[in-house]
């Protein structure tokens, strides 16, 4: 048990740096990062119609795979279908990105690919789950509760977990950002849009400021100044957020870079633009869901470019405008941007015009946090079914994550129910390959 | 809460009431819109409140409700400001405020009711004030709920 650690308990949900050796980033080792953006692409994009092109699907197409594939949740056939997208090599690391990821094009030599990512899962709340807390079943802490339990956030007026509401909750819902058997102030703490973004922050009391006044005679009396803190921290909290969620101080240009004058991205892209405020204001985890479209989730089991189309145009620019802006203000070295869903898709069709759910190879790509830029690292089979070379399980992903956070994967523990948890469970090895 | 305002519903057995879902919580859902209880549960305790996997009770989460996906043998104690949050602008904290102060009669009662004793001078002294302005009973009744020997068990 790491004593370090375990002291998180005492830090509050909008977390002081109370423990600033922690605090400060110096976790078991030196970081490379201060802050996590995971843009979960939830559904299941298709890693052979966006970042992992195959062109034998289309020399082949139609004919049967040459393996017996695996079961898939609708049990769909084993013959081969092409990409209805166009392929083609960006930058100077020559990477091969679809039609549909144009300004995500624009930055592959910024961004870091994993194409081997591998799991067993295929259904959507367990991949979920899975991809956030490391357990497909539900009640266990997720990936930014870990985090921010280890390191603590060092905004003071802000949660150190911010999940931007886009519109739609992830398969398992709110279990993807619960703070699991963590201490409640490690939840993920959901941002809505409109006026009242944050639960219980909007006040109509118009004796607040003197209610506050007496409640701070009242804790002093009572000698609980800790808890009185709480209460002056939810008051600068409902300044604090307002003055986040207001946009109108960013410049045309910014707006622009992320896409918000296209009201097909204007969600997507107000909620990345946030997502970078967050950063500057030290929150150490935000998490944005893909948008609602008009089309399923990235969940295609027919219909695929159409489906795909319209959920890539919703966040393509936005997470381009993320990216190069994080760089600009020279955030991103210090900013892991994580992009992915909670499993990729089969190669082969289902009906005429769709894929089903394949964990067994998918990709992922990352941007910052010291992460090496422009690589592509690991591979999957011929067809795009299975990870073959170099396979990164979602275990190893976390662990490299929190590895650049300066946290050991192997010593972040809780213990309950008898026994030391980890969000990487008994398994995941860094993946040193993919870190510069 | 419930108890001090003397709004709790004691009774043993029933039916299981719906969690109160504030309209806001769900403005930008389109799909799996819980249908909302009462913002009391009805006076219920909250063994008798409906559990939704997706949508827990907001006011009973930031008060450590536990994740109802599996056993938990302790439960965890926290302070946060969330919990500053809720006690300051909740919706059911400031029903049952109102609901209460509507019976009030006075400081001492309300004293009495929340946390068994009668207020110290000094206590008079930043309470009598409020409770003489419009809507003052209801003021003191919440005001009442963020006492720290309220929340506090010393």
């Amino acid at each position: 048990m790491d004593k370090v650690i375990r002291r998180r308990d005492f830090l509050s949900a909008f977390g002081a740096m109370a423990f600033a050796g922690v605090a400060n980033g110096k976790g078991h080792h030196n970081a490379r990062a201060k802050s996590v953006i995971y843009l979960f692409m939830e559904g299941g994009p298709s890693q052979v119609d966006t970042f992992d092109p195959k062109p034998i699907l289309k020399q082949r197409a139609g004919e049967p795979l040459p393996f017996k594939n695996p079961a898939t949740v609708f049990n769909s056939s084993n013959k081969l279908m092409p990409s209805p997208f166009e392929f083609a090599r960006y930058g100077e690391s020559g990477s091969s990105v679809s039609s549909i990821f144009p300004h995500v094009a624009s930055c592959v030599d910024d961004l870091t690919f994993i194409h081997s990512m591998h799991h067993n899962n295929s259904n959507h709340s367990e991949g979920c789950l899975l991809s956030h807390t490391g357990a497909s079943v539900a009640g266990f802490p997720s990936m930014g509760s870990w985090i921010t339990y280890g390191l603590g956030s060092s905004s003071q007026n802000l949660p150190g977990y911010v999940v931007l509401d886009c519109g739609q909750t992830p398969s398992a819902g709110a279990h993807c950002y619960s703070n699991g058997f963590l201490p409640a102030p490690h939840a993920g703490t959901p941002f809505r849009t409109g006026d009242n973004p944050v639960e219980f922050l909007t006040s109509s009391d118009p004796l607040q400021g003197q209610k506050l006044e007496a409640i701070r005679s009242l804790y002093r009396d009572a000698k609980l100044p800790g808890v009185l803190s709480n209460y002056e921290k939810a008051a600068r909290m409902q300044t604090a957020v307002p003055e986040l969620m207001d946009l109108s101080e960013e410049t045309e240009q910014t707006k622009r870079l992320y896409g918000m004058e296209d009201p097909r991205c204007t969600l997507f892209g107000s909620r990345c633009l946030i997502a970078r405020r967050l950063v500057e204001r030290g929150v150490r985890f935000i998490e944005l869901f893909s948008p609602r479209v008009k089309a399923d989730r990235w969940d295609q089991h027919g219909g695929l470019k159409q489906g795909h189309t319209n959920n890539s145009v919703a966040v393509d620019q936005p997470i381009a405008g993320l990216i190069k802006d994080l760089k600009q203000r020279g955030l991103l070295d210090e900013t892991i941007v994580l992009w992915g869903g909670e499993f990729g898709r089969t190669p082969s069709s289902q009906g005429s015009n769709g894929r089903d759910h394949n964990p067994h190879g998918y990709t992922v790509f990352l941007a910052g946090g010291g992460f090496k830029p422009g690589v592509h690292h690991g591979a999957t089979d011929e067809f795009g079914y299975y990870a073959q070379q170099d396979k990164v399980h979602v275990h190893d992903l976390h662990a490299t994550i929190l590895h650049q956070l300066g946290i050991d994967h192997e010593r972040l523990t809780y213990r309950f129910g008898g026994r030391d948890y980890r969000l990487t469970d008994v398994h995941g090895n860094v993946v040193k390959a993919v870190l510069s | 809460m419930l108890a001090a305002a003397g709004m709790l519903d004691v009774r043993i057995g029933g039916e299981s009431i719906p969690v109160f879902v504030p309209p806001y919580a769900t403005a930008n859902k389109t799909v799996h819109v819980p249908k909302s209880g009462p913002l009391d549960g009805n006076g219920r305790r909250s063994l008798y409140l409906k559990i939704r996997r997706n949508f827990y009770d907001p006011l009973l989460l930031v008060f450590d409700f536990p994740d109802r996906g599996k056993s938990v043998g302790k439960r965890l104690v926290t302070t946060t400001p969330a919990q500053a949050l809720a006690m300051l602008n909740s919706e059911f904290v400031h029903h049952v405020s109102k609901s209460w102060g509507k019976s009030l009669a006075n400081v001492d009662d309300a004293f009495l009711a929340a946390i068994g004793r009668m207020p110290s001078e000094k206590e008079r002294e930043q309470f009598e004030p409020l409770f003489v302005l419009e809507d003052g009973p209801y003021h003191v009744a919440h005001l009442i709920f963020n006492h720290p020997d309220f929340l506090w068990i010393k």
